[in-house]
């Protein structure tokens, strides 16, 4: 039996092309023991339930290091994941190694109150059984435009409680609430990983810092609050440390944002080959909000070398846009199986194509596929391995 | 280009008379040097000529803290790309002087292209001269004296802001705040004698069609500033005026029950949540026992930022006999969007002066119907006119209004002490304050004489 340890870690500390790499192999591996039946397991370490003050990049490494000993087991796999995420797997019986694994981190933890049991931050997954739980985990939430449901007996969002909000966000570190999701191309049954896209977890935010709290019944002050959350993403992707290693990548933005001295200031920090690889997600009720100022900072921002994606446009508003009256480079589509009666492959689209997110099961793929989409992101789209299974000796990391 | 001979520009060439002007600025002054410097070295014909290229953001009809932010990176970016020199004037122009290349011609372009949602000619925004001609030293020596232009509000109010004008518009009776507006349907007249004095030509009739009863932005602006800071932000905004729908449902409720059934159609201005209310429901079947008619207005944005609850609010709205209009469309979103998937029952199409000249707004406009729309904002007879032939008749605006209060006039028997405008400022009162000093209140109610 050979099993799987996980590493969930921020951003930060992963080279994107390892992630994406790592993603890849261990989505491959739970893939093939689902269909032959093999065994493997899984310990995921979960960075994220860190507490933020024992999120940084040093306690980070140490963390990684802990799980060194797991690297001894038979058939050893280390795989970094998108998000920052690390997973190592092995075969056979290794009970020794985790417990060693497991106490290292008990001890780097030792003084730490405010942390969750070490049996929450190492879980562990047996192959194939467990493989379904171990991606719900280990892929990036897809994003969602929709403001997440309050709960039952929460309060809702209200202006005070907004300005609150926008008051903790100046100075919380928002990296630890930054999430990334693959946007890959399907062609001739070939999967590339085209971007990917950045994005704080709403969710997470809110429930850190306005426990409680939900945000449907007032979405005009959620929009508003998204655009607060942009000006955090773009001041933190213009640390130069951010992007230096990163791949292509796309933002959730407002269109205020984008003409905002934030984005001046990103635009200038963004690494030369970055430039012309980067797209800005623009919401179509932001559009519909001011479209002079939309075409503005379309065209500003195309003279920089920034593509443009509608998002945000659902099977009930697909008709509304002369889509190729809005001259973006790309078309964001939320799968729902209502769109099998409507189809988009006749709708005129002009330079843009076709984004299909949501894309959590193979009957979405298929429609998207018949329907001649290029783009897709869900939990369905696996990103492709661009070498060889990634299996690296600790001191490589 | 033009090549203009080249010119110094000399103390006092062109002194303000003003006793008011201003000292030249820093970049004012700066720009001068610079210009003096090129005409001399033109004159000498030394070097190669510099060209100026001005930025006249102070034409922009509506300018924003964006065209001013933007514009200004671009340049300062091809100023340190073409090792040329940047001028910020107070009158808000940028001006660059750069020696003359491709590139030059390249950013010309790009603010071009930039502006061109703005402004129905972006040309109008930009000027090209050699920076030592005659023409730049005028344009300079101009500048000398500018006043600096008002600050622009650099960032949109936060939450506070809507906290602090839901306590205002608390404190205060809604008939204070809240305007009503007549919109009305233009029709050819045949008897010339019986229109209004400022009749368009050839003789047209307005027919009233319904009364907006809306919360007055204007009333609120002159007790609030923070209203305008939570203007700048539409997704605020839109939170502010729905928190007020409530208390505008409660408030016609109430007046409909004491008798006050509306002369006209009544319009109110409502967010999905409005419609969807119990208090709305409730409204509508008074208004329908008292034999009145309805009409509800929602935005726009309101549909575009929760499609599913704007079906629903339609079909409630059908389902009770109530009209829908869509309000706050432009003519940019008419060249963007397909309308009539909303089903609306009219649109509100807000008037422009770049509107006659957009061809995809026009086309749009076709795809649309003029007879589904509602020219609002009109405020000149050109609107009108461009209107009618465009085919449309139902019209809003205050150019309207003033043409109804001159009905009134003509036809009103207490309206011999009445000037134009005390009629038409008493027309859009809800309350009875408002409407002091009228002898006639009735013929206010209709609009225009029957």
């Amino acid at each position: 039996m050979s099993t799987v340890v996980g590493v969930v870690s921020p951003p930060d500390t992963v080279p994107d092309e390892r992630a994406i790499q790592g993603l890849a192999s261990l989505a491959s591996l739970i893939r093939e023991c689902a269909v032959s039946g093999m065994n493997r397991q899984v310990v995921l370490f979960r960075a994220e339930l860190l507490p933020h003050r024992r999120s940084h990049p040093h306690h980070r490494r140490l963390a990684r290091a802990a799980l060194d000993p797991l690297l001894r087991a038979e058939r050893a796999v280390w795989h970094d994941l998108p998000g920052g995420a690390v997973a190592v797997s092995w075969r056979g019986d290794a009970s020794q190694y985790l417990a060693d694994a497991t106490a290292q981190l008990q001890h780097l933890l030792a003084d730490a109150t405010d942390t969750p049991p070490v049996t929450e931050l190492l879980r562990v997954f047996t192959l194939p059984t467990g493989g379904p739980a171990l991606l719900q985990l280990i892929t990036p939430a897809p994003p969602d435009p929709a403001p997440p449901a309050p709960p039952a007996s929460g309060s809702i969002l209200e202006v005070a409680s907004l300005a609150m909000l926008e008051r903790h966000l100046v100075t919380v570190d928002v990296a630890r609430f930054a999430r990334r999701a693959a946007i890959c191309r399907i062609s001739d049954g070939t999967v590339t990983l085209v971007w990917e896209k950045r994005f704080l977890s709403v969710t997470e935010l809110a429930a850190t810092l306005t426990p409680g709290t939900g945000m449907t019944d007032a979405p005009w002050l959620y929009r508003r609050l998204t655009r607060v959350m942009d000006r955090r993403m773009l001041a933190l992707l213009s640390n130069p440390a951010e992007l230096a290693e990163a791949g292509p990548f796309s933002l959730d933005v407002n269109v205020a944002s984008v003409l905002s001295p934030e984005f001046l200031r990103f635009d200038a920090a963004l690494p030369a080959g970055l430039r012309g690889r980067v797209t800005l997600n623009v919401a179509a009720e932001d559009l519909a909000a001011d479209l002079p100022a939309f075409a503005f900072a379309r065209d500003f921002c195309r003279a920089r070398g920034y593509r443009f994606l509608l998002r945000g446009v659902t099977c009930e508003t697909l008709a509304f846009w002369y889509l190729d009256q809005l001259d973006v480079e790309a078309v964001e589509l939320r799968w729902s199986p209502a769109l099998t009666e409507i189809g988009v492959a006749g709708i005129r689209l002009g330079r843009a194509e076709w984004l299909l997110t949501h894309v959590d099961d193979p009957a979405a793929l298929a429609w998207g596929q018949r329907q001649a989409v290029g783009l897709f992101q869900g939990r369905a789209i696996v990103p492709p391995r661009r070498r060889a299974e990634v299996s690296r000796a600790p001191q490589n990391r | 280009m033009a090549t203009l001979k080249a010119m110094r520009v000399l103390p006092g060439m062109f002194s303000p008379t003003a006793p008011e002007a201003m000292a030249a600025g820093v970049a004012e002054a700066a720009l001068l040097s610079c210009v003096n410097r090129a005409a001399d070295r033109a004159a000498a014909g030394r070097g190669p000529a510099r060209l100026a290229l001005v930025l006249h953001l102070s034409r922009l009809p509506a300018i924003r803290p964006h065209h001013r932010r933007i514009a200004r990176a671009i340049l300062d970016d091809a100023a340190q790309r073409l090792q040329g020199d940047l001028f910020a004037l107070r009158n808000r122009d940028v001006v660059i002087v750069a020696p003359p290349a491709p590139a030059m011609e390249a950013l010309s372009a790009h603010l071009l292209r930039l502006f061109r949602a703005d402004v129905p000619d972006p040309a109008t925004l930009l000027s090209a001269w050699p920076a030592g001609s005659a023409a730049m030293a005028a344009y300079t020596a101009a500048r000398q004296h500018n006043r600096p232009a008002p600050e622009l509000i650099e960032k949109p109010g936060g939450p506070d802001a809507v906290t602090e004008t839901l306590a205002v518009i608390g404190a205060a009776r809604l008939t204070d705040l809240t305007r009503r507006q007549i919109g009305v349907e233009v029709m050819e007249s045949s008897d010339a004698s019986a229109s209004p004095p400022l009749q368009l030509r050839p003789p047209l009739q307005l027919r009233p069609l319904y009364a907006e009863v809306m919360v007055a932005l204007s009333v609120l602006r002159g007790r609030l500033a923070a209203v305008g800071q939570a203007e700048a932000d539409p997704y605020l905004f839109r939170h502010l005026t729905g928190q007020l729908d409530g208390r505008m449902l409660q408030a016609v409720w109430d007046a409909v029950r004491q008798g006050g059934t509306p002369s006209l159609r009544l319009h109110l201005n409502l967010a999905i949540d409005g419609v969807l209310s119990a208090e709305f429901g409730r409204l509508v079947a008074a208004i329908a026992a008292s034999g009145g008619s309805f009409g509800v207005e929602i935005p726009l944005l309101e549909a575009c930022g929760d499609p599913a609850g704007f079906v629903r609010a339609r079909a409630r709205l059908r389902d009770r006999g109530v009209a829908l209009l869509l309000d706050g469309v432009t003519h940019h979103t008419l060249a963007v969007s397909n309308l009539a998937t909303l089903e609306p029952d009219r649109v509100k199409l807000e008037w422009a002066d770049g509107m006659p000249v957009h061809v995809p707004a026009l086309d749009g406009l076709a795809r649309l119907g003029p007879s589904r729309v509602v020219l609002t904002r009109v405020e000149t007879e050109g609107a009108v006119t461009w209107g009618l032939q465009r085919g449309i008749r139902v019209f809003q605006g205050r150019y309207i209004d003033a043409m109804l209060a001159a009905a009134r006039l003509q036809a009103c028997p207490a309206g011999s002490g009445c000037v134009l405008r005390q009629c038409q400022e008493r027309a859009y009162a809800t309350g009875a304050a408002g409407r002091a000093g009228c002898g006639n209140p009735a013929l206010l109610d209709l609009g225009a004489p029957p």
